[in-house]
């Protein structure tokens, strides 16, 4: 289950020993971290004990995305159902892209495309569903765009659920796949 | 590098972004208009590849950020 996806232009590496440290620095920066359920600063003791909680874990991924060598964000997926990722039929993708000149544009597509593709066609989940803070517009709009449905969540002003289907998934995305899978110039 | 018709890609533009002729400068820049979002830039290419009859990479469709950077990559082609 852990191998590099490659796909729409980049390349999703999985988190490994060698790498994760890079996870931390960027997920304490304050623009990220503002947009996390936790937006607490994640000290180097508190992310050694989340590694090695999640190296070899069965319910949940996490990747680096690469593009044209550069490493620019990450991206996970956590079963929520309590089940292995292969036996799931509830997950939860979390993205974000570190590099802010990739944040607004379409290459920010990519990695959910190439973890959602693996997602509903090799692991088969039904469903994806995850929290998005009501205040966050662009994630909303970009979750939309990969076909979530949103929902209001009662007495939560704070936050909206999304939640994504393979077919609406499919429907969703099948112009941003075809731009995002042509030849490379460069 | 090969001149392009400016005026064509601005009308490529204004027609996909449904924007004024005035709105087109250099400084147009995806995610910065607010008609300038995902949906848009979709339409863009589409835009592009029809006036000028080419098709862009992937890469060129990634970098295609700004109204001067979609002059540089028209103009590659």
């Amino acid at each position: 289950m852990r191998k590099v996806l490659t796909g729409y232009a980049i390349e999703l590496i999985p988190v490994t020993r060698e790498n994760f440290q890079l996870l931390r620095e960027w997920r304490n920066q304050d623009d990220i971290r503002a947009q996390m359920g936790d937006t607490a600063l994640i000290s180097a003791e508190q992310h050694q004990a989340w590694f090695d909680k999640i190296e070899h874990s069965q319910q949940q991924l996490h990747y680096i995305i690469q593009y044209k060598q550069q490493l620019i964000g990450s991206i996970n997926v956590r079963s929520s159902d309590g089940l292995n990722l292969t036996e799931c039929k509830l997950a939860e993708v979390g993205l974000y892209i570190a590099t802010p000149e990739y944040r607004n544009n379409m290459l920010a597509f990519a990695p959910s495309l190439l973890l959602n593709d693996y997602l509903f066609e090799q692991l088969q989940i039904i469903e994806l569903k995850s929290k998005v803070r009501s205040s966050n517009s662009a994630a909303l709009k970009y979750n939309q765009a990969l076909g979530y449905q949103l929902t209001p969540i009662a007495d939560d002003n704070e936050f909206i659920e999304i939640s994504l289907t393979a077919d609406n998934y499919k429907k969703a995305t099948q112009m941003v796949k075809r731009l995002l899978s042509r030849n490379r110039s460069n | 590098m090969t001149e392009i018709n400016t005026d064509k890609l601005a009308e490529a533009f204004v027609s996909a972004l449904a924007i004024d002729a005035a709105e087109v400068t250099d400084e147009l820049a995806y995610s910065q208009h607010p008609k300038w979002d995902s949906t848009a830039h979709m339409v863009l290419v589409a835009e592009i590849e029809a006036a000028f009859d080419i098709m862009l990479d992937t890469d060129d469709i990634i970098d295609m950020s700004s109204f001067a950077k979609a002059k540089e990559i028209v103009a590659k082609y």
